[in-house]
């Protein structure tokens, strides 16, 4: 199934042998019952080693670090992350620009963040974390997956996005607005969409998002034509496919000042992400999916 | 409804779009279309480009449409006969001055008034100084009799303006209908008025002869000079009564307007007078005579009447230079000297059947100079006036010659000449060689010995006019219409003759002519002119002789303004182009539509409208186009 989604995707075949391999680690503290990748909200002796604290009377001796008492005959004890699963939401933008593809060799926008989602969900699955999904379906309403964690979640998931497709012109922070409601604290959110929209809305929708979790991704996916408006020499019609919006481009004109525009649009962009304190990451249709998802990870852990 | 355009040529200059369409279809098809996911960053680009291409063909559409309307304001298109929900309006202006003041008008005018009466709701006015509505159309019949008033053209024409304005701003259908005798000078003020709706009105003409004068004619009416005393033409009426007159009448001559002329006479039922007078000669140029009957003040009808002289020579005389042959120049000035008729001679031949109703040209081989000539003399023969080349030929001309006459070629024309003269030579036996242009055999004896051999009467040219066989005319010739011009085109003038006009032999010419044209109209052969003209030989004048049969109208008391003669009437209808009804039954359909098109709505001014709008929407658009830029 993974297969079909990632049709027209270049990744490599050790892809999925390493997918076991990979983690995605939330920054914000889990607070699940479960035990998971995330760190916990509070402080265990499993795990990761946080910090040092004085042994108190009544503690658990085992927990003394015997290294430092006999350096300082001081009593310390060692703390530890405690490791819990979390939840995860995929917020996807379903609207008809994603269904773009500048080249028929090349997955459309929408294809290549089905590839990434359904590989984060593998990942999200090993780690236990609970997965679920959010989009439009029609103009006025949304289909919501609420993140849940079982032997299906992640086989209905796939099911589930094999189905999507593209029809609506909404844009992402209305899908963020609407995914609100049933929104849990601490949610990790990992919104896909090109976010060719209106800035401020979306700095508002994030912003009110962020009052619930602080743990948000905007993934970016742009075809390759959006960030270079490669055109022929002579004058062109270029048509919007999402609102049929027709314009004569003349590339000798104003291909410099699309550039700009596009360069000055992304800079924003990342300054709302700060702004919202979310997470950016801006990845092309044509990248291979390895690379794209590695990125992803490698952004991940640097946080 | 009927679209019509005043300047339809105007309509090819549509043929402009289509170039414009195909330089922006061609235009259109060579921008190359790409897809693009969204247009967020696009129209932050400020490209404004949104729709363009849409746009472009509106604003080319816009284009087109401006063009078009500019084509149709110059085309000027009207709508004929607009639907108006109301009735049509029918006007009948009733003439009730004193010229209809006769049983025999009243009869017509009844007449006409019957076939024209629409509906009851015409309407009925009857108009002489004044213009009454008769509501009761009783009323209109019963007083019809009493007409006695003066005709005034300008109050006519206030009030058809009227109707008109009013047509147009109701748009409602409007006929109108003028019954009238149209005599009178200030009819001739009302025709030539230049108001354009007198075309879309409906005339009727009312003759207006009264019928004690249906029966009354003037047989022998013509007029001569006097051999003995040149400066005396002497007036011959002859008055052929068929029924008895009630009473005496008086008659009265009167030449060219001038009253000093006037002579007053006495005549009785079946009494034949001669009415003789003096004219100077110089006036001969421009004799026109008529013939008063004025009657006693009780006389059924007009009191009035006035004929025309009925074979009243309009004659021009023109001096030509001491040539041989006619040349250009010649004929310029010849006809320069002809006012009324105004002909270029050759080149004018071919109007002068509309013009003056010359049937009969006179020419031969000798004036066939050029091929502008031949062309001239082709189409006035080709428009059905007879010509006369000389005695044989005109009437054994086969049927090969009759087409080069027809249609041939300069050349024929030329082998045609040639054969004329080569036949002639043949009748002259060779030993006289008849030019014109050799005049050294124009002997007297010549003519003589001619005439009496060949019994043939000839022009001055000694070009033979008619030859005559077994007694009868060589030539017959059909007089269609009553009014008529013969022109004798001459080569020969003797400059030293500048009296010619008062010679013997050229009185006795014209005398002679004159009644030969007669005994052509009659188709009757005269032995009295054969006999009292074989002796007139070695004519030296040339001229150009016409001959008119005029219409006869009345006068009446109030009207009898000379200057409004026939005419001066047939002038005005010819230059005005109106037709004037002389049948009693009139149709009711008008296919012309001499009436009032009410609904004839001129759709130049809503084009106008449209062109400035759409160049108001053009100049809009490219200021906004500028700001943008």
């Amino acid at each position: 199934m993974l297969q079909s989604i990632t049709k027209n995707i270049y990744w490599e075949p050790d892809l999925v042998n390493n997918l076991k391999k990979l983690e995605w680690i939330t920054s914000s503290i889990g607070r699940g019952i479960r035990h998971g990748k995330h760190p916990s909200q509070t402080l265990g002796f499993r795990a990761e080693f946080k910090q040092f604290s004085q042994f108190k009377e009544g503690e658990d001796a085992r927990y003394l670090d015997w290294k430092i008492y006999a350096r300082t005959k001081k009593k310390f004890v060692k703390q530890y992350h405690s490791e819990s699963a979390t939840s995860t939401l995929f917020l996807i933008d379903t609207s008809l620009s994603m269904d773009f593809k500048s080249k028929n060799s090349l997955p459309s926008k929408f294809e290549f963040s089905l590839a990434i989602i359904a590989v984060l969900a593998k990942i999200f699955d090993s780690q236990k974390d609970k997965i679920g999904f959010s989009h439009f379906i029609s103009e006025d309403s949304t289909h919501l997956v609420p993140p849940q964690q079982n032997s299906l979640a992640y086989k209905n998931l796939l099911t589930e996005i094999n189905q999507m497709y593209c029809s609506n012109t909404k844009t992402c922070n209305e899908l963020i607005i609407q995914s609100l409601k049933s929104l849990s604290p601490r949610t990790n959110i990992l919104i896909f969409s090109d976010f060719m929209e209106d800035l401020d809305h979306l700095k508002k929708a994030l912003s009110k998002l962020s009052g619930i979790t602080k743990e948000i991704s905007l993934i970016q996916i742009l075809d390759p034509i959006e960030s270079s408006i490669e055109t022929p020499n002579s004058s062109v019609i270029i048509q919007s496919i999402e609102d049929k919006a027709q314009f004569i481009f003349d590339p000798k004109k104003d291909s410099k000042s699309y550039l700009d525009q596009f360069h000055s649009h992304q800079k924003k962009l990342l300054k709302v992400c700060n702004q919202t304190g979310s997470h950016f990451h801006s990845m092309q249709s044509n990248d291979p999916l390895n690379n794209g998802i590695l990125y992803l990870l490698s952004n991940c852990k640097k946080k | 409804m009927e679209l019509l355009f005043t300047n339809a040529h105007f309509l090819w200059y549509i043929l402009a779009v289509v170039p414009l369409f195909l330089l922006g279809v061609s235009k259109k098809n060579k921008i190359k279309k790409i897809d693009f996911p969204n247009s967020f960053l696009l129209k932050k680009l400020r490209l404004n480009h949104e729709n363009q291409s849409n746009k472009n063909w509106l604003r080319f559409l816009l284009r087109a449409v401006l063009l078009v309307s500019i084509v149709l304001f110059f085309s000027q298109p009207k709508i004929l006969q607009w639907k108006s929900k109301e009735k049509p309006r029918h006007i009948h202006l009733l003439d009730h001055t004193a010229s209809m003041h006769n049983p025999k008008t009243l009869d017509l005018t009844k007449a006409h008034l019957k076939n024209s009466i629409q509906s009851d709701s015409d309407e009925f006015y009857l108009f002489d100084q004044e213009i009454v509505k008769i509501e009761n159309f009783e009323w209109l019949l019963a007083n019809l009799d009493k007409a006695s008033g003066i005709f005034n053209p300008e109050r006519l024409i206030h009030f058809l303006e009227r109707i008109h304005k009013s047509a147009v701003d109701s748009f409602i259908d409007t006929h109108v209908y003028i019954y009238s005798d149209y005599l009178g000078k200030r009819w001739h003020d009302f025709f030539s008025s230049k108001s354009p709706h007198f075309s879309k009105i409906h005339f009727h003409f009312l003759s207006s002869q009264s019928p004690y004068l249906e029966n009354l004619k003037i047989q022998d009416f013509n007029y001569q000079r006097n051999i003995l005393d040149p400066k005396k033409v002497k007036i011959v009426a002859t008055i052929k009564n068929e029924t008895p007159l009630p009473q005496q009448f008086l008659v009265y001559c009167h030449i060219q307007g001038q009253e000093h002329q006037n002579q007053e006479i006495l005549l009785n039922a079946y009494e034949i007078e001669t009415i003789e007078f003096t004219i100077p000669p110089h006036e001969l140029d421009f004799l026109i005579g008529h013939l008063f009957l004025d009657f006693p003040d009780d006389f059924p009808g007009d009191n009035k009447h006035h004929f025309s002289i009925p074979s009243a020579p309009k004659i021009r005389i023109v001096k030509t230079p001491p040539t041989l042959k006619i040349n250009d120049l010649y004929l310029d000035q010849l006809l320069n000297k002809i006012p009324w008729v105004q002909l270029d001679y050759f080149e004018d031949l071919k109007n002068l059947k509309i013009q003056s109703n010359v049937q009969l040209c006179v020419l031969h081989q000798g004036l066939i100079e050029n091929e502008i000539q031949m062309h001239s003399i082709q189409s006035f023969y080709n428009q059905g006036n007879h010509l006369i080349f000389n005695q044989n030929l005109s009437k054994n001309l086969n049927s090969k010659e009759l087409k080069i006459l027809e249609n041939g070629s300069f050349n024929e024309m030329k082998t045609l000449s040639t054969n004329f003269r080569a036949n002639r030579f043949t009748e002259t036996k060779k030993d006289h060689p008849i030019f014109m242009n050799i005049p050294d055999w124009f002997t007297p004896d010549y003519y003589k010995s001619r005439f009496l051999k060949w019994r043939s009467w000839k022009q001055i040219d000694a070009t033979p006019l008619l030859s005559f066989k077994n007694k009868e005319p060589a030539l017959s010739l059909q007089t269609n219409k009553q009014d008529g011009s013969i022109l004798i085109p001459s080569f020969e003038w003797n400059e030293s003759s500048t009296d010619w006009i008062l010679s013997k032999s050229f009185k006795n010419l014209i005398h002679a002519y004159l009644l030969w044209i007669e005994n052509l109209q009659s188709k009757s052969y005269n032995q009295e002119i054969q006999t009292a003209h074989s002796k007139e030989i070695g004519f030296s004048s040339p001229g150009i002789y016409n001959q008119i049969n005029p219409i006869a109208v009345n006068f009446a008391k109030e009207e009898s303004d000379l200057s409004a003669n026939a005419y001066e009437r047939f002038q005005w209808t010819q230059a005005n182009k109106i037709e004037i009804e002389e049948e009693v039954h009139v149709s009711r359909h008008f296919p012309n539509s001499d009436f009032y098109q009410a609904g004839s709505f001129n759709l130049g001014k809503p084009f106008l409208i449209l062109v400035s709008i759409l160049l108001l929407v053009e100049f809009l658009l490219k200021t906004k186009e500028i700001k943008n830029k």
